[in-house]
């Protein structure tokens, strides 16, 4: 008995805990050992890439997505539609698979006290995750961006890009805009990953864990398709998901973004703050933990529901913004001014005495729905009449817009005639047809602007 | 080799999940290698084991799972193949433990203990899952630790491995230990057992039987079961010698391991 007490050492109880790097390769190891998260690298690495080499080359563009009428002129075009389409369902999809499943996976595997007790401290645990799963959305998220700028590139080329305002980005200002874009998306994407995490360290093995992002970007896009105050919207997290068209007009729109942007890196420290101390509170010693039930209600939606009120209460407070942001005076000048710069496109492409925007002196007039509406709120029942004078001419132009505007800002303007100026798809150039960039076009207005500024 | 038996509910699993730091006591303290053990979830060095499953992550091949816990614990890969040898998975050492069967996740978990070279091996029904050939190879694994000087607390409710295993157990009941010391003194502790006897004339027999104090005769005419402690067997066996009965099987009905474990739970035989 003395010889054996004499050749074993004490145990250690108080050994230090693991590293967090050596957790986080841990924790990185595991993601990448799972076939979803691999199949989807390798579908963000591709899938863009194809799209976008395969649609740019086609007749038929998707012009209802933001920069799709313009695949076909531009390399860059497909990469903001990959950026839109992913804003849309591809992000917040990819934050359930990653984050809304990084600590549900250990209760359905019932590993967590063996991990625990391999790393002896919870806090580097969470850390680990936490910086492990935001490293594999960065990752899925640089091959969306990567993936769809190189098939782009390679379809089209790397040629200016006619911005949300009709003005021209240089091909350079315009992979400066398109990189800033993708990045600009990170936030929101952030604040999605932190509720996939909340989700999944309350939720337990539930699939409902795995469904949170998704399910709060599907409730988000639905109320940004109702009439809400621009206050509201704004300080929604997924505005920044559509904020990013902003980078698109001259000058840029950055307000909204970085409202958006601020509205997200709170719903990130909120929602990770909240997923933290639930974490750090759970007993792991009880093996039959199946989720907080009820209490999620209380621990966690209700404190992001106060930020969001908070949000609101923020904005409201620092903005002029009222309403839905959108009247008649932004409209009229959004509308004159990104006219006057396709109409100068359309005189290069004709080779056309050349124009300047400042020579057009456009206008533009627009009226909501006849003299019984207001002419403010979005609506697809707007009247647009363009006025613009050519140097040399005391006659003055006009043409009629149809425009479809949604309640975030984004308007596309249908050209109804004269048939020579805006009235038909295509123009007659020396060198045969050519798409006619005054026919349909989108554009955007800055919805935190003060209405009455017009 | 320490064995831990008990009907379900005993509180086994209980009982190894706070001697590795997986289970928070109500009550009371807890040594472990010497050491007070303070808290939950910290498993004092020295100390490995499993229950509840050997908690494997199935996207992982075998030798990615050990790798990653050896790197958790600032260990190199040095000992995983010779861990993966010793439990006989060498050949299916890069498959994902996602095809593996439970007695080969056993394997792994086993193997994943013995990566820490512990002191105090404590594993949850190790057997389980396991075919024979399986068994063995396990049954020499532990073996060879304990000759080695490693300390292997195991629960099973197969009492014919702690025999072949156990050099003492610990007999639990509704949480309660009923019974801890050597194997021989657990058998010893059993008092009448039902024994199966064959012999050359059963009448004869039945009779000789009947008349011996402390003899309860059971069973039908062709298979005699009488029902003794120890000393009374012996008087048994000798007067059916004197009375010119062949004695051709005497063997218990139970085995007295098991029946003394029947006996001390008061479990229903």
């Amino acid at each position: 008995m003395t010889d054996t007490a004499a050749t074993v050492a004490l145990p250690r109880a108080d050994a230090p805990p693991t590293p967090v790097w050596r957790t986080y390769r841990f924790e990185l190891i595991k993601l990448l050992a799972q076939w979803p998260i691999r199949l989807a690298l390798v579908a963000c690495c591709l899938g863009p890439a194809l799209f976008v080499a395969v649609v740019s080359r086609q007749s038929s563009l998707p012009s209802d997505t933001v920069f799709g009428r313009w695949m076909g002129q531009t390399g860059w075009a497909g990469s903001l539609v990959i950026l839109a389409f992913s804003c849309s369902w591809v992000l917040p999809l990819l934050t359930s698979l990653v984050a809304g499943d990084v600590f549900a996976a250990e209760d359905r595997l019932g590993t967590w006290r063996h991990l625990l007790v391999a790393v002896r401290s919870p806090r580097r645990i969470f850390a680990a995750k936490a910086l492990a799963s935001l490293t594999v959305i960065s990752l899925l998220a640089t091959g969306l961006a990567v993936s769809g700028i190189a098939g782009g590139q390679a379809a089209v080329g790397n040629r200016p890009l006619v911005g949300l305002d009709g003005h021209l980005l240089s091909s350079g200002q315009a992979a400066g805009a398109v990189l800033l874009a993708w990045v600009s998306v990170l936030a929101p994407t952030l604040a999605f990953a932190a509720v996939g995490l909340l989700g999944s360290v309350t939720l337990g093995r539930s699939p409902l864990g795995l469904i949170v992002p998704a399910l709060l970007a599907l409730v988000l896009q639905i109320a940004q398709l109702l009439a809400l105050p621009v206050v509201v919207r704004v300080a929604l997290p997924s505005y920044a998901f559509i904020g990013w068209r902003g980078l698109f007009t001259d000058p840029a729109q950055t307000g909204p973004l970085l409202a958006g942007i601020a509205v997200d890196v709170a719903w990130a420290l909120v929602a990770g703050a909240l997923a933290y101390r639930l974490f750090m509170r759970r007993d792991f010693t009880d093996s039959a933990y199946d989720g907080m039930g009820r209490r999620v209600l209380v621990q966690a939606v209700l404190p992001l529901a106060a930020l969001l009120a908070a949000s609101v209460g923020a904005i409201a407070a620092t903005t002029s913004a009222s309403g839905s942001g959108i009247d008649k005076p932004k409209l009229d000048r959004s509308l004159a001014t990104t006219f006057a710069h396709l109409y100068v496109m359309q005189t290069d492409e004709l080779h056309r005495p050349k124009v300047t925007e400042a020579q057009l002196r456009s206008g533009a007039s627009c009226d909501k729905g006849g003299s019984r509406v207001d002419d403010v709120g979005p609506g697809n029942d707007w009247r647009c009449v363009v006025t613009w004078h050519l140097p040399g001419s005391t006659a003055t132009g006009s043409a009629i817009y149809q425009l479809d505007v949604t309640p975030d800002g984004r308007y596309v303007a249908d050209g109804d005639g004269p048939q020579q100026v805006n009235g038909f798809f295509q123009v007659r150039t020396a060198t045969g047809d050519a798409p006619n960039p005054l026919w349909q076009f989108d554009a955007s207005v800055n919805l935190l602007t003060p209405i009455d500024a017009g | 080799m320490h064995g831990l038996v008990g009907p379900n509910g005993a509180g086994k699993t209980t009982l190894l999940g706070l001697l590795l730091g997986l289970a928070r006591a109500d009550d009371g303290d807890l040594e472990i290698l010497g050491s007070p053990v303070r808290g939950t979830l910290v498993l004092p060095d020295g100390v490995a084991g499993f229950v509840d499953g050997p908690g494997l992550y199935p996207a992982l091949s075998a030798r990615q799972n050990l790798a990653a816990l050896a790197h958790l614990r600032g260990d190199g890969n040095d000992g995983i193949a010779d861990a993966l040898d010793q439990v006989g998975l060498t050949d299916v050492a890069d498959d994902r433990v996602r095809g593996f069967s439970l007695g080969m996740r056993q394997r792994l978990g086993l193997a994943a203990a013995l990566l820490t070279r512990p002191r105090l091996l404590v594993l949850d029904e190790p057997a389980n899952g396991l075919d024979p050939a399986g068994t063995r190879h396990v049954h020499r694994v532990l073996t060879g630790l304990a000759a080695r000087g490693t300390a292997v607390v195991l629960s099973s409710h197969r009492m014919d491995d702690l025999a072949a295993l156990c050099s003492e157990v610990t007999l639990l009941a509704r949480g309660r230990v009923v019974f801890s010391g050597p194997l021989g003194d657990l058998a010893a502790d059993a008092d009448e057992l039902d024994y199966r006897l064959r012999t050359s004339d059963p009448v004869a027999a039945r009779r000789v039987a009947a008349d011996v104090p402390n003899v309860g005769v059971l069973g039908t005419d062709d298979v005699l079961v009488v029902r003794a402690a120890v000393p009374a067997l012996d008087d048994l066996v000798m007067r059916l010698v004197r009375a010119g009965v062949g004695v051709r099987e005497l063997a218990p009905v139970v085995a007295p391991l098991e029946a003394a474990f029947l006996a001390l739970t008061g479990s229903p035989e």
